[in-house]
């Protein structure tokens, strides 16, 4: 049974949980008036436990502890459906049912026993839709497959209680398979006499049959409460079957069981059943009073206690259901804000992203030239102090040497040029190396470069050097250019010996293109030093250069930038 | 001859050399100066004391030394001195061989002379100083081109053109026809043989034939 359960559950809480004496004791004495309240003997009994349950909640109250409460309230609310205040137990119940309400967890296994408390005591009320709502929960909450025979017991009171004695039939018929089925026997002999009794409505010729094996089976079992009910139940089958002799036989039989327990409630019951049989009309017609009065007392004082919950419940839900759907709207929008924000973080970044990586390629590739120009830049100066300690340190001592010796008239004139050959030279690396001032027209600059080396000896003609737009190229590539094609010209001084050098000049989209070409004796290609530092100066401005020559048939280089 | 002139260059050879020369030209009030500050010092103090200079001559490169210089060229030198010194006379003698640079100094800053340092230095020198006092330029042969050039270097797709129709065996008569024909211009038979005496000189041809062999050879036609 579920209380049984609870309360061991309940046990096992207390234990784990509190280990002092006092907390013992309390368990203690609670295991007992709950025993007490189950198999109460008399009216005394239950006024005890529930006096005890009573003091114990004004206690857990004050500790807060609302399941304790609830448990207590259970007890109380049985004990007091037992003693027949029925309007007071329901108040206890659906004051537990509160107290549930409000905790966040659901703790059903509190709720069933209080459901069908409920189920118990609206069945009693007659108000058999609110109890077959209470059973139907708890069939819905239950989870021991041993209780469902009970509670389908229960519902088939209620359909008894509706006059639906098919109904009935059926749910008692399963309940009596149900407690066969796990061997419970006293709640097999309730379920066969509940059976047999609504049988009894419908002239089923199987009535009397299990309404004598429910008797025997409740005698075996001596369980006083239950002999009464057969007893009675038989009374009025005998009864509806006008046969009032038997009838007032098991009446008598019931009273003095019920007298034998000293519980008023079955000997009022016993009684009463008796009074039905009663052939005196005063006498009927007093009893008929005192029912409708009780009943129409009971329908007036007690439905006051649910209808508060009802209507508690109610607005309770509907301020959820409002608080809810508030809720629900403040997300809902919510949510659009966010997705549309999320949308346009989205795009944000996307966006962001993008430039990122477009910035950074570019970045990178203007780092990368920037670098490549530094350098270049870096390699320039680096030359032109060079250049400039070749020209203030060597060629000037090698001038004033020349300048001593010249002065001397018995000097070998043969010294005297080896020694203006090594000027020549310091002057020609200075030159290759030097600082290039390369502001100003750079058509003239170049103009000055052919000038420089042509003489007697040679021309050095310029072809198309007004075409190129030389203001469009950058001065780096210029100072390239420029020192390539001194270089050539100082290669074509020293050693070609030739007559007409010609630089050919021509633009092709993007491209310059340079020729040189003279008529000198040419070489063998070898890459000696100074077509290396040619080579590597146009790479450096990533152009390409090519050579070719051939002895006897002049120098030809090809410059593209 | 000039009174008073000062020497500035960072060689003491050299210095002893212009001096030398300077001496055998009579020049009596020789000063020497290493350093282009002090020589611009020199130059304004001697102004301020009514003793001015009236040569100045200079190297255009100095060695970098210990001293921090505000002025560290002979180009800066000229720069700084040339507003207030306008009757200055100046001689650039110098290893340098830029055309561009003699230009610029001769032009922009009207440098008297310009010499350049090689074997014949000291005559030349000797020449230039003589010229100037006279209130004429020297430039030395190196360098003679930057100014006034004469030499036209540069030929152009007329002259190729004017080859090739020579090459292909006609006469000026005949190019010149040829020329008129495909309006390219000049076409007049003039034109064409003052073209091509140019184009001999540049190409050191002797005749037309050598001049269109020497063409070929350089890849022209």
């Amino acid at each position: 049974m579920k209380p049984i359960k609870i309360s061991f559950l309940f046990f096992l809480f207390i234990f784990c949980f509190t280990q002092n004496s006092e907390a013992q004791n309390s368990v203690d004495s609670l295991s007992y008036y709950v025993k007490l309240i189950n198999d109460s003997k008399n009216d005394n009994d239950i006024i005890d436990a529930i006096s005890f349950f009573r003091k114990d909640n004004v206690i857990q109250k004050q500790e807060n502890n609302s399941i304790r409460l609830v448990y207590n309230l259970t007890y109380i609310a049985r004990g007091q459906r037992k003693m027949g205040v029925i309007y007071e137990a329901e108040n206890s119940a659906v004051e537990a049912i509160k107290i549930l309400d409000d905790l966040e967890e659901d703790n059903f296994e509190y709720k069933i026993p209080l459901y069908n408390s409920l189920g118990i005591l609206y069945l009693e009320l007659e108000d058999y839709e609110t109890s077959l709502k209470f059973y139907n929960k708890v069939l819905e909450l239950n989870e021991d497959p041993k209780n469902i025979a009970t509670i389908i017991n229960n519902i088939g009171k209620v359909y008894f209680g509706l006059k639906d004695y098919e109904s009935a039939i059926k749910f008692y018929e399963k309940s009596y398979q149900g407690s066969l089925y796990f061997d419970d026997k006293k709640n097999t002999a309730r379920a066969l006499d509940n059976l047999g009794f609504a049988q009894s409505k419908i002239a089923n010729l199987d009535a009397i049959e299990n309404l004598t094996e429910a008797l025997k089976m409740r005698q075996n079992l001596n369980y006083t409460p239950g002999i009464i009910e057969s007893y009675l139940h038989i009374g009025e089958y005998y009864k509806d079957r006008n046969k009032r002799k038997i009838a007032l036989e098991y009446s008598n039989k019931a009273i003095e069981v019920a007298e034998a327990t000293g519980n008023s409630d079955y000997l009022l019951n016993t009684l009463s059943f008796y009074s039905k049989l009663n052939r005196d009309s005063k006498i009927l017609k007093l009893k008929r009073l005192e029912d409708s009065i009780n009943k129409s007392n009971r329908l007036a004082q007690n439905k006051y206690a649910s209808k508060k919950y009802a209507y508690e419940k109610q607005e309770k839900l509907a301020k959820e259901n409002q608080l809810k759907a508030k809720d629900a709207d403040i997300r809902a929008k919510e949510a659009e804000l966010s997705s549309l924000e999320q949308k346009r973080y989205k795009t944000i970044y996307l966006l962001l992203g993008s430039i990122i990586f477009i910035s950074s390629i570019f970045l990178f590739f203007l780092l990368k030239s920037k670098h490549k120009k530094e350098k270049l830049q870096q390699v320039y100066k680096t030359e032109s102090r060079i250049s400039k300690k070749v020209h203030d340190e060597i060629a000037n001592d090698v001038f004033q040497v020349m300048t001593n010796l010249e002065a001397e008239a018995d000097i070998n004139s043969n010294l005297k040029s080896n020694i203006e050959h090594i000027y020549d030279k310091a002057r020609d690396i200075s030159k290759q190396l030097g600082e290039l001032n390369i502001t100003g027209d750079f058509k003239t600059i170049l103009n000055d470069l052919a000038i420089n080396y042509t003489n007697s000896d040679t021309n050095v003609i310029l072809k198309d050097v007004s075409k190129i737009q030389w203001e469009k190229v950058s001065d780096i590539k210029k100072t390239a250019l420029y020192k390539v094609l001194q270089e050539l010209l100082i290669n074509m001084k020293k050693h070609s010996k030739a007559s007409i050098a010609v630089i050919t000049f021509n633009s092709s989209s993007k491209k310059i293109i340079i020729n040189y070409k003279d008529d000198g004796i040419g070489c063998h290609l070898k890459k000696s030093n100074g077509l290396l530092n040619v080579e590597n100066r146009i790479n450096a401005i990533s152009g390409r250069i090519n050579f070719e020559s051939e002895i006897n048939k002049g120098f030809k280089a090809i410059i593209e930038v | 001859m000039f009174k008073k002139v000062l020497i500035v260059d960072d060689h003491d050879d050299i210095n002893t050399s212009v001096f030398n020369i300077l001496k055998a030209n009579d020049v009596s009030n020789i000063i020497n100066s290493q350093y282009c500050d002090d020589a611009f010092l020199k130059i304004k103090r001697a102004k301020y004391d009514n003793e001015p200079y009236d040569l100045l001559i200079t190297d255009l490169s100095f060695k970098k030394d210990h001293r921090n210089c505000d002025i560290t060229s002979g180009e800066d030198l000229i720069a700084a001195l040339r507003k207030d010194f306008p009757n200055l006379s100046i001689i650039i003698y110098s290893m340098k061989d830029q055309l561009q640079k003699v230009r610029l100094l001769v032009k922009n800053y009207k440098v008297n002379a310009y010499v350049c340092k090689d074997r014949n230095g000291s005559k030349e020198l000797a020449e230039a100083i003589k010229l100037v006092y006279n209130n004429e330029s020297f430039l030395s042969p190196q360098v003679a081109n930057a100014i006034n050039s004469k030499l036209d270097l540069e030929i152009t797709d007329y002259d190729i053109e004017l080859t090739k129709q020579l090459s292909l065996g006609l006469d000026q008569k005949g190019i010149s026809r040829y020329f008129i024909e495909n309006n390219i211009s000049p076409g007049s038979v003039s034109s064409i043989e003052k073209r091509l005496n140019n184009l001999r000189i540049k190409f050191k041809a002797d005749n037309a034939i050598h001049l269109v062999a020497k063409m070929k050879d350089l890849g022209l036609i």
